[in-house]
């Protein structure tokens, strides 16, 4: 390999690998008490963090966990072990007033448009309220303002403002809940599949438009997601998720030129069949893999590094690092 | 009515006839006495031109006695419906919103209160602090809350599961907030459609009170024109004129009220279908 | 190739409190025996309107006008008992969702329904068949699965009992209904497969989506519908390497492997849409005349389209 100087090989998208992460976990486990059942293992030791202005995308299928892991990163439900932290500190530990600084920079999109705003509410008032909550806006103008100028942004005209949901399309919907997590102006926004129930075009538009605010405001975003080529299009690294836990990461471009998980590389050349997947013992692809060895049904491989901000978790990466 | 997004059907124009009815009745016993006819010195006189209802065994005109009446059934109504409502409401959204032990606490109270055989009991309150208003208000409310708790409980915690309402939690909202701005708004149609029903389950249980003469004395109700006429010889009389009036009274009052909050009820599960459906 | 359906200038509005909302307006559609055809279109374009017309299961305040036409019978102006056993035993529908499961019947019940009320199945011959198709859709145990309840079976199996479903019984076309809302890749896989596996047992299929890789991979032909109006209907072969309604270019413009490049303006309002071509105010090839006159759908070389571009 060419040997670079240091300056030259510091691309900015290098330069965001390199710096401390925002937001993330390390071997968060999160099972969900069942009464029938014994209990739902959704999460198996996932570690991923965020950095500061980057697009991370959370690439897996119904099942994976990867709506949990967002609603864990955003404070929404509480990891079984494992810790979440936000900055250097352990989101577990923060007194209240940290907390709320965590729930003003840490913002949670969630899939369903037409359930994530109260039906009762204007969608005026329902963007406005993170300003009431955390009483960002001192007097009704500046409040205003801010709702417009925010609501601008996504494309939201004041005719839709004086509206309620139930008046609204999927689309506009959409907008008016990123228009709510954006109006605090927060360093994270988590979005949990926010295109999945919309339209090819009202999805372009509605990403455009997260792009666009991203750009101007230099928040990360966590874009969780099941569509391949859309994570492709958007995203500057990724994770792949599968059975709970991230069997690999790293930069898109790495990712979706030369995978080197045997799921990803189903995932993308779309061979995946419709079998379940393994939810014993072991590497959750074993019962799909075409490489699968002896190690693989017995325990399931820890995270291997094979490059700068590269990760993967399969025994066939094990011996060489 | 078209100005307030409302426009009722027939069943509900049924209801609201009715209701107006009530209180056109109650508007009427305040005008001064003697405009619908004199006490007469003659018991059971039957219905005539001086007296359209009849007179009863003292010689009180009956029309003027059931519009008197109608202020007592009313009010009872509206008021007994008022505290079993508003306890129901707060019990139901804590229970429904807080979830876990609090919700069990409440909803183990809850419980024993429906499982109670309620007209034993309310006879035996009723005799047992005597025979006043505000008593057979307290019976009524304290009787009729359970319910309704129980079906705001199931609401607010369909609304809790409700995204937006996470969403509401990752932004930093406090919990009483949440409560008094999102979820009681949220419930605000399920506790008026109950509001409408315990107002009809009020008068009937007051009129079952007084029937069996636990009803106040001193404002004589729908319920003890009943108890009257039976206790004291009406029927032997064959003085119809006594007790059915009163009798369609009560049984129109309350079908007027279930109208409309049955009306209010399926109006209400049809607009919020779509929060039915978090998985 | 005989026609199955064929839909003629239907035409479908909805009375609301005090407007009009017109959801179908002069659809011309037909159904060729052995094909698949793909209803494309975005939420709004009225291709459910048109699914619940064939079906007669447009609500009451529905006001509809032309025909559909099936050998010659207008099911539209059917009597309505006549229509619904003529729609029982010659359609069958695989609905969206896992919703249209009832959770209180067993699987083979629900998948043997049809035969069982339109060609005199009995129970022993209804659970028969159930058992024999669950198990051609690759269920491992189909006995098991056909004594099911809702809640027993996973994602994949619901899928399967789905299509099933839709199979169960003779049928001359198999209507299926958004198969791929929401569901990840994976998923997606097994619903083409289990489609492919349904298409050999029936006439013909017609397939409601919005979503186009999914109607790439399983349609012959593609219908793409925009604001109640058929605006294109190609092979799909061609409608996937040269769109020819700008709409259709549009629409496949945005999807993100094509450089998600989102459509200008807004889908238009259904109760009082654009004068002229509906998609004029959207559109970069806009002409005055595309303004104030309707364009016709104009038949060339083997594909229609709503353009005047092509007149």
């Amino acid at each position: 390999m060419k040997q670079l100087s240091p300056k030259s090989y510091e691309t900015p998208s290098q330069r965001l690998l390199d710096s401390a992460p925002l937001l993330g976990c390390r071997d968060v486990v999160k099972i969900f008490k069942s009464y029938l059942k014994g209990g739902f293992t959704a999460l198996a030791g996932a570690s991923i963090s965020i950095r500061r202005g980057e697009l991370l995308a959370l690439i897996g299928e119904s099942g994976s966990g990867k709506t949990t892991l967002a609603k864990i990163l955003a404070g929404l439900i509480q990891p079984t072990s494992g810790e979440v932290f936000f900055g250097d500190k352990p989101l577990a530990k923060m007194g209240s007033k940290d907390l709320l600084h965590f729930r003003r920079k840490v913002q949670f999109v969630p899939q369903y448009p037409d359930l994530a705003l109260d039906p009762t509410w204007y969608i005026y008032d329902s963007i406005a309220e993170p300003l009431r909550i955390h009483k960002e806006a001192r007097t009704r103008e500046e409040e205003l303002e801010k709702v417009r100028s925010v609501s601008s942004r996504v494309g939201l005209g004041l005719d839709q403002l004086r509206r309620k949901p139930r008046d609204l399309s999927g689309g506009e919907l959409q907008r008016a809940v990123l228009a709510k997590a954006m109006v605090l102006s927060p360093d994270v926004v988590i979005a949990d599949e926010p295109t999945s129930m919309l339209d090819p075009s009202t999805q372009a538009k509605i990403v455009h438009q997260l792009l666009e605010a991203k750009k101007e405001n230099g928040f990360a975003v966590l874009f969780v997601t099941h569509d391949l080529s859309l994570a492709e299009a958007i995203s500057n690294r990724v994770c792949v998720m599968l059975g709970g836990s991230i069997v690999e990461s790293g930069a898109a471009s790495d990712v979706f030129s030369s995978p080197l998980h045997p799921y990803t590389l189903s995932l993308l050349s779309g061979s995946a069949s419709g079998l379940e997947m393994n939810r014993g013992t072991g590497c959750p692809f074993y019962s799909q893999c075409d490489a699968r060895m002896g190690a693989c049904s017995k325990s399931s491989p820890p995270e291997f590094m094979t490059g700068k901000a590269r990760s993967v978790r399969c025994w066939l990466f094990g011996q060489d690092y | 009515m078209k100005r307030f997004g409302y426009s009722p059907t027939g069943v509900e124009w049924a209801g609201i006839a009715l209701i107006l009815a009530v209180f056109a009745m109650t508007l009427m016993s305040f005008l001064p006495g003697g405009c619908f006819g004199m006490p007469s010195s003659i018991p059971y006189l039957p219905p005539s031109s001086s007296n359209f209802l009849g007179t009863n065994d003292i010689g009180d005109d009956v029309l003027a006695i059931l519009l008197q009446g109608s202020r007592v059934s009313l009010s009872i109504g509206l008021l007994g419906a008022t505290v079993s409502t508003l306890f129901g409401t707060v019990i139901g959204v804590f229970a429904g919103f807080m979830g876990g032990t609090v919700d069990e606490a409440l909803g183990s109270i809850t419980d024993f209160f429906l499982v109670v055989p309620a007209l034993p009991l309310m006879i035996l309150l009723a005799a047992y602090l005597g025979p006043s208003f505000m008593n057979v208000v307290m019976v009524i409310g304290l009787l009729w809350w359970p319910t309704t708790a129980r079906m705001v409980r199931a609401r607010a915690r369909q609304i809790r599961g409700s995204p937006f309402i996470e969403g509401l939690m990752g932004v930093g909202a406090r919990k009483p907030y949440i409560m008094f701005r999102h979820v009681l708004p949220n419930v605000w149609g399920i506790v008026l459609a109950r509001f409408v029903l315990a107002v009809s389950s009020s008068i009937l249980l007051e009129a079952g009170l007084s029937f069996i003469g636990l009803g106040d004395p001193q404002n004589p109700s729908w319920g003890m024109m009943l108890h009257f006429a039976m206790t004291r010889g009406a029927l032997l009389h064959g003085a119809w004129w006594t007790f059915v009036p009163p009798g369609i009274c009560i049984s129109f009052s309350s079908l007027g009220f279930i109208l409309i909050g049955m009306g209010m009820e399926s109006r209400y599960r049809s607009s919020t279908k779509s929060i039915g459906d978090v998985s | 190739m005989g026609k199955i359906i064929e839909i003629r200038d239907l035409c479908v509005d909805f009375e609301m409190q005090q407007m009009r909302v017109s959801a179908l307006n002069g659809v011309n559609l037909e159904l060729q025996r052995g094909e698949v055809l793909g209803v494309l279109g975005e939420s709004g374009s009225g291709k459910t309107v048109l699914l619940n017309s064939v079906f007669r299961l447009l609500p009451e305040n529905a006001r509809s006008s032309g025909e559909i036409l099936y050998c010659g019978n207008d099911i539209l102006s059917m009597d309505r008992k006549r229509a619904m056993q003529l729609i029982g035993r010659h359609f069958s529908l695989i609905p969206q969702g896992f919703g249209s499961l009832n959770p209180f019947l067993k699987c083979w019940l629900q998948i043997s329904e049809r035969p069982m009320e339109h060609f005199n199945m009995g129970k022993e011959e209804g659970y028969g068949t159930a058992v024999r198709l669950l198990g051609d859709m690759g269920i491992e145990s189909p006995e098991k699965a056909a004594r099911s309840y809702r809640h027993q079976l996973s994602g994949g199996m619901l899928q399967r009992a789905l299509v099933a479903m839709g199979i169960s019984g003779k049928s001359e076309a198999v209507f299926v209904d958004e198969p791929t809302k929401g569901l990840d890749e994976r998923k997606k896989r097994l619903v083409i497969d289990l489609l492919q596996l349904a298409k050999q047992r029936t006439g013909a299929m017609m397939i409601v989506s919005h979503d186009l890789c999914f109607l790439k991979e399983v349609s012959d032909r593609v219908c793409v519908m925009y604001c109640g109006e058929v605006v294109e209907i190609s092979k799909t072969r061609d409608f996937f390497a040269s769109p020819k309604h700008p709409y259709s270019w549009a629409l496949l413009e945005s999807l993100p492997s094509r450089g998600l490049k989102p459509i200008e303006g807004e889908n238009p309002s259904m109760v009082s849409p654009p004068p002229g071509c509906r998609f004029n105010p959207r559109c970069s090839h806009r002409s005055v005349r595309c303004l104030d006159e309707r364009p016709p759908l104009a038949e060339i070389d083997g594909f229609k389209v709503r353009c005047f571009k092509y007149v």
